[in-house]
């Protein structure tokens, strides 16, 4: 397997949402999320789709996770969601990260598909992390995903890093 | 060229129950895969494939520090969870329970900022086992909770007395370029 390097954003200033932008092909490609960390505590990290480079917040989000902690195991699903929860819930002291693989994602006449597995910090300081996929349920061309923090308003702290790799 | 940057390959000596792979992290990536496969045991009793971290001064990270949790899929019984913290080791990072050839493991992982000396070590990791009548799949989490930077990491036989007979690690830097 070979990746090519399509984008890469680094934050400079903490933020409400960050964005990558990036794909151009009906490749897979692979999203790393790093370095994140939140402003406020509790709050847990969920991703939109960009077209065109805008956010679709459309209730076309589900996914399916086990939820793997050193407290306890659990199983989770949502569907028609305005975005998509695939961190655990963060508190404000450390990091987490992330691999996602994007299927589909530049097809406008199919859904976008996402496998995720992501590790981190907890909230209530264990270690975290959700394992799953997901679907936007809306066949259309996307080119991009943004982040941005759910369950309570939080900024995402400077130094967050996403890059996205063309699979090939 | 690839980003995905191929940076060690060491192969298992027969008859050893630990392999040291050193100075494999570093300043120049974050992120990091490691693969392995064909972990065997040189007699039939089996073991887990456990992993620790070394320090850029050169030593085995033993303390108390690494809490993970997986989930283990056996195709011949039913799913068990397991997790731990404060432990000296990832318990299984390899996978459960390999075996003599050619019942062996298949297994990949991802370890975050292992070279950073501020933020703490994260891992995520899947593997795939036969072992005898058992097939086990496991995929799990770790976090190494110090600061200290770690240049490169141990392969160890948990038994301590049933050495592995092979297998193939393989060490990849996700390159970023600005």
């Amino acid at each position: 397997m070979g990746l090519v390097q399509v984008a890469t954003s680094t934050l400079t200033s903490q933020a409400t949402t960050m964005d990558i932008i990036g794909i151009d092909s009906d490749d897979v490609y692979l999203l790393t999320i790093n370095n994140i960390k939140a402003e406020n505590g509790n709050a847990r990290l969920e991703l939109r789709v960009l077209e065109s480079g805008t956010a679709n917040n459309t209730s076309n989000y589900d996914k399916a996770d086990k939820f793997l902690s050193t407290s306890s195991f659990s199983n989770n699903s949502a569907t028609n969601q305005n975005k998509m929860n695939i961190f655990a819930n963060q508190p404000t002291s450390n990091y987490t990260s992330a691999i996602l693989y994007i299927y589909n994602a530049y097809n406008s006449s199919e859904f976008t598909f996402f496998t995720f597995e992501q590790t981190g910090w907890d909230n209530g300081n264990i270690l975290g992390g959700r394992q799953g996929g997901g679907v936007f349920t809306s066949a259309s061309q996307v080119n991009g995903v943004r982040i941005i923090f759910g369950q309570v308003n939080s900024d995402i702290l400077s130094g967050a890093t996403m890059t996205m790799y063309k699979v090939t | 060229m690839s980003n995905l940057r191929f940076i060690n390959e060491t192969t298992i000596t027969s008859g050893v129950s630990t392999v040291n792979i050193e100075n494999v992290f570093s300043a120049d990536f974050d992120i990091y895969k490691i693969t392995s496969n064909g972990i065997s045991t040189v007699g039939t009793l089996q073991t887990d494939p456990d992993l620790r971290f070394i320090n850029s001064s050169g030593n085995l990270i033993l303390a108390s520090d690494y809490d993970y949790a997986h989930q283990i899929m056996r195709a011949d019984a039913s799913f068990t969870e397991q997790r731990n913290t404060n432990e000296d080791e990832f318990y299984r990072f390899f996978g459960e329970s390999v075996d003599q050839a050619p019942e062996e493991n298949g297994q990949v992982s991802y370890i975050f900022n292992p070279f950073s000396s501020t933020s703490y070590t994260f891992a995520l990791y899947q593997s795939m086992v036969a072992s005898a009548t058992l097939k086990i799949a496991m995929k799990g989490i770790g976090v190494l909770k110090q600061t200290s930077s770690i240049t490169g990491f141990q392969v160890k036989d948990n038994t301590n007395s049933r050495p592995f007979a092979g297998g193939t690690i393989r060490v990849y830097g996700l390159r970023v370029d600005s």
